[in-house]
């Protein structure tokens, strides 16, 4: 998990999507305990009312949810929900973006479309 | 009395001779939070703890914390843990026998606790309060607030003198506590940047007056630069509460504090106006700048 202070984006949403970036990757895994909102409170230096509501964020949405008095788990499934969440989210985030800088640097559409075939083959 | 206020000031007000440091301040702190209090020097910071403690008495106005009277009630004040910026303990005590002297204070004071946290701190018990340095000096403040686990515990100024290490403890300390054994805190600070995210509410105080009472997380959300154009950056801002504008150049720039949501943020942006976060420390001055330097 990793916060960004000086980003724009609040600090509850940070914790609730880094938490789903490790999801995604595999690093918390599925039916596992997470840190519990006291732990992250300490290791983060924040309010854990801040902590606290970026987990419930993520229980709302049924990627965690709670044991009683054990803590917070990862629901099953929870892997593939965040991932089809974000796709369906990757054209008004990404590609809109993406877009608008390029008309604002002139690119026509084949040209970005040629960049973009590089960047996915220089990745290879 | 509401269901979980802790504190309540009612239309303080206190005069001294020419200055007025609290104007009809009326706030309501609740249970289990922890409070910042910042204000640029002067503000009536200190004032209005001295003032929630009884250590003054206000002109007009009173303080009911656990729904009395607070003013010199002694069910109330045993309560209250207050480390003041200046404290008064006999220069010739221990630091060992400072430690003793408020555990007999404070009912829930845990020596096992302060011991610990000595240790943690590096402060040598033995030592006499005259040899503390200034930074040894708002360790034993901070050692007293955390171990008095007192319901509500005040610090003014807690980390004055101390290194960027030492705070860090000293937060890290507080929350680690607080989560275990919640309770009230007001913390008073000038450092707002690295303090802010430990906070759940923030009271901005200016000549005397309330003049914010939010959620750190709401704070962030409300304040913004907007740069681009002047005449599209001045269109953006209208009816927006705008608290600094400056030109860089042929680039203007406006500071907002209002509510957004993402549509307005698109739509300005869609103008080439950029928006960006403003760092919590800036935003602090611009809110408490009384000349309003730069406004139009």
């Amino acid at each position: 998990m990793k916060l960004d202070f000086s980003n724009e984006k609040p600090i509850y949403l940070q914790i609730a999507e880094s938490i789903e970036d490790d999801i995604i990757r595999g690093v918390i895994e599925e039916e596992t305990q997470i840190p519990s909102t006291n732990q992250m409170a300490v290791i983060y230096k924040i309010n854990p009312a801040t902590a606290g509501k970026g987990i419930n964020l993520l229980v709302d949405r049924g990627i965690l949810y709670k044991r009683r008095g054990i803590g917070m788990f990862v629901a099953g499934g929870a892997r593939k929900k965040i991932l089809e969440e974000r796709k369906s989210s990757f054209y008004s985030n990404y590609i809109v973006t993406l877009l608008d800088e390029a008309r604002n640097l002139g690119i026509g559409i084949e040209e970005l479309i040629d960049m973009i075939r590089k960047g996915d083959r220089s990745d290879e | 009395m509401n269901d979980n206020v802790l504190l309540e000031t009612i239309s303080l007000t206190k005069r001294y001779k020419d200055v007025t440091a609290l104007k009809d301040f009326s706030v309501k702190l609740k249970s289990n939070k922890i409070y910042g209090l910042l204000g640029r020097n002067g503000a009536g910071k200190t004032t209005l703890l001295d003032t929630v403690t009884s250590r003054i008495f206000p002109d007009s106005g009173n303080v009911r914390i656990f729904g009395q009277d607070a003013t010199e009630n002694q069910q109330i004040l045993p309560l209250i843990c207050y480390m003041p910026e200046k404290n008064y303990f006999i220069p010739t005590m221990r630091v060992s026998d400072i430690l003793k002297v408020s555990a007999m204070f404070y009912e829930n004071f845990d020596m096992g606790y302060a011991d610990q946290l000595c240790v943690r701190f590096g402060l040598d018990k033995r030592k006499k309060y005259k040899t503390l340095s200034r930074g040894y000096e708002s360790i034993l403040r901070i050692v007293i607030g955390l171990a008095s686990r007192a319901p509500l515990t005040i610090f003014d100024e807690p980390v004055l003198g101390l290194d960027a290490a030492v705070r860090d403890l000293f937060y890290r300390e507080l929350l680690e506590d607080y989560t275990n054994n919640p309770r009230t805190y007001i913390v008073s600070t000038h450092l707002i940047e690295e303090s802010a995210d430990v906070f759940e509410d923030v009271l901005i105080i200016k000549e005397g007056q309330l003049i914010t009472q939010l959620q750190v997380s709401e704070l962030k959300e409300m304040a913004f630069y907007m740069s681009g154009k002047p005449s599209e950056v001045d269109a953006a801002v209208s009816g927006l509460n705008v608290i600094h504008s400056e030109m860089v150049g042929s680039v203007k720039i406006s500071a907002v504090f209002s509510r957004f949501d993402d549509g307005m943020k698109k739509n300005i942006r869609a103008h080439g106006v950029d928006i960006s976060p403003i760092p919590i420390q800036k935003l602090f001055i611009y809110l408490t700048n009384s000349n309003r330097e730069g406004m139009q």
